[in-house]
């Protein structure tokens, strides 16, 4: 009887003790975020970048109303970025993420037990030639538009679409060559890549991915078009191995905002594993608020399609802040891809 | 008859040439303006956007690119980037936001042209735009955009004022 309840008192200490830790973790980000100055994306450099270093990040509060009145609200994530670039050629960045420090739902009390560091990225570039750099360490898989760009100030909507996180790796561990060109009035952007390290994150809806191999190609003038090709295998107990097709596109006028991407997945025995895309557009309302709707959808091997709509807005107040505010329905329930109403705030800083 | 008309036609077109490049410089052409020991001797409307867009970060001998901007109010940078990257340069501010976002911050912007003259005067690598009539010997032109947009191919003769 006493073992057991000393064993149980080193259980409550050891689980104090991790609670403690990642709050320790999460006031440790905190203090970092609030002690540099709110930079925001701002026209110079910054003034406290010092021999060449940049700090920044973002951060994000998100609260949702799902359909059946469970409510939740959480500190989405912090995010700092911390970057180098000298008068040599090597160039260096990383963003350390913090998922969820803070967490509270109607069912549950507030906890921070369902905070996550994770290392989004963290590389190095090194410049080959006027037109081609090489870029080694983890980076985001340069697939479609919006898995490079998906941080919360610099999308329209809270939620993502689902064809943009289930049917490829999000991020790479590997090198890519990569570089820009002009050609004529219009620039291509292009990068080929491969994966040199397997993909350790449990946590993706994709599972374990490796031999990531991939090219991405964009053409920007007036619109951005742009194409993905990339091959994967599933670490699954049935070794799967995929080719993916992707398109993208996006257009601007007149402060509207048009962007469409669309995924077609393959087994390498050429029957279909899988397909998803969305169609998104944002209209001005008035010089800080934009209406925001959006169609998407996924069709994943064995498992029912699941299709999502949203309506919404979004109140841009600086550059770098934004207010949004969507409904979101259609069929299926995915944890990743929640419905009912959902409000965030987001800063970049 | 006919060939005399072509030789008239021949002058003329020239004349007008001329004309075109006799331009009022201290209110539309503008100068792109690199160190004198820049090894790059002329720049067309393709590679000054990749290097204002911050995609060119490197010349072919690998040396780091400054690019320096005017305030966003400045009547030169709207002419410069309403021609170079198509756009007013509050348009801009969604580009540098996601370029933001992956470690490329925007080029450094003086007060004035003045200092901009002077910035690249004494940094290697550096680049800027300035009214053609603010140009000195201590820099080196690179490029010449008429107010039209047309990269000239030589340098305009200029009526600049005091």
């Amino acid at each position: 009887m006493h073992t057991i309840s000393k064993i149980n008192t080193t259980l409550l200490k050891v689980n104090l003790m991790r609670e403690f830790s990642t709050l320790l973790k999460s006031w440790l980000v905190y203090a970092i975020l609030v002690s540099i100055p709110l930079l925001a994306y701002a026209e110079t450099i910054p003034a406290n970048t010092l021999d060449g270093f940049s700090l920044g990040g973002y951060a994000a509060t998100k609260a949702n109303i799902h359909p059946d009145g469970n409510k939740e609200v959480d500190l989405q994530n912090l995010s700092l970025f911390l970057g180098w670039e000298g008068d040599s050629r090597w160039r260096l960045f990383s963003e350390l993420e913090l998922e969820k420090p803070l967490y509270w739902a109607s069912d549950s009390k507030l906890t921070v037990n369902q905070a996550k560091l994770n290392l989004e990225r963290l590389y190095v570039d090194y410049n080959l030639s006027e037109n081609l750099n090489l870029r080694t360490g983890r980076f985001f898989s340069p697939v479609g538009r919006w898995n490079l760009i998906h941080a919360d100030p610099l999308v329209w909507t809270t939620t993502r679409p689902l064809a943009t996180t289930r049917l490829f790796p999000q991020s790479t561990n590997g090198v890519m060559l990569f570089g820009s060109k002009s050609i004529d009035t219009k620039i291509v952007d292009y990068s080929v890549y491969v994966e040199a390290l397997k993909n350790e994150d449990k946590e993706r809806n994709l599972g374990d991915a490796d031999n990531l191999k991939g090219i991405h190609v964009s053409l920007s003038g007036d619109q951005v078009l742009g194409l993905s090709l990339l091959e994967f295998n599933e670490l699954t107990p049935i070794d799967k191995k995929y080719r993916m097709i992707g398109l993208d596109f996006q257009t601007k006028i007149k402060g509207w905002e048009l962007t469409a991407e669309g995924f077609q997945r393959y087994f390498t025995n050429g029957s279909t594993s899988g397909s998803g895309g969305y169609i998104q557009v944002a209209a001005p309302i008035t010089s800080n608020w934009y209406a925001v709707t959006r169609l998407d959808g996924i069709q994943m091997p064995n498992e029912d399609n699941t299709s999502r709509w949203l309506v919404g807005a979004a109140w841009k107040k600086t550059r770098g802040q934004i207010f949004k505010i969507e409904y979101v329905g259609g069929s299926g329930e995915l944890s990743e891809a929640p419905k009912g109403l959902i409000t965030s705030f987001s800063l970049l800083f | 008859m006919k060939k005399m008309l072509n030789n008239q036609l021949v002058g003329l077109l020239a004349v007008f040439c001329i004309c075109l490049n006799t331009v009022h410089a201290e209110t539309d052409v503008i100068a792109v303006i690199m160190p004198k020991t820049s090894k790059i001797q002329k720049l067309e409307k393709g590679e000054l956007s990749l290097i204002y867009l911050r995609k060119k970060l490197y010349t072919s001998e690998g040396n780091r690119i400054i690019p320096i901007n005017l305030t966003s109010s400045h009547i030169v940078r709207k002419q410069f980037t309403s021609i170079v990257l198509g756009g007013l340069p509050e348009a801009q501010s969604e580009y540098w936001n996601e370029a933001y976002y992956h470690g490329i911050t925007p080029p450094h912007v003086v007060a004035s042209e003045d200092a901009a003259v002077k910035f690249v005067e004494i940094t290697p690598g550096a680049i800027a735009y300035i009214n053609a009539c603010k140009l000195t010997d201590m820099v080196k032109p690179v490029a010449w955009i008429s107010a039209t947009g047309i990269f000239l191919q030589s340098p305009p003769t200029m009526q600049c004022s005091e």
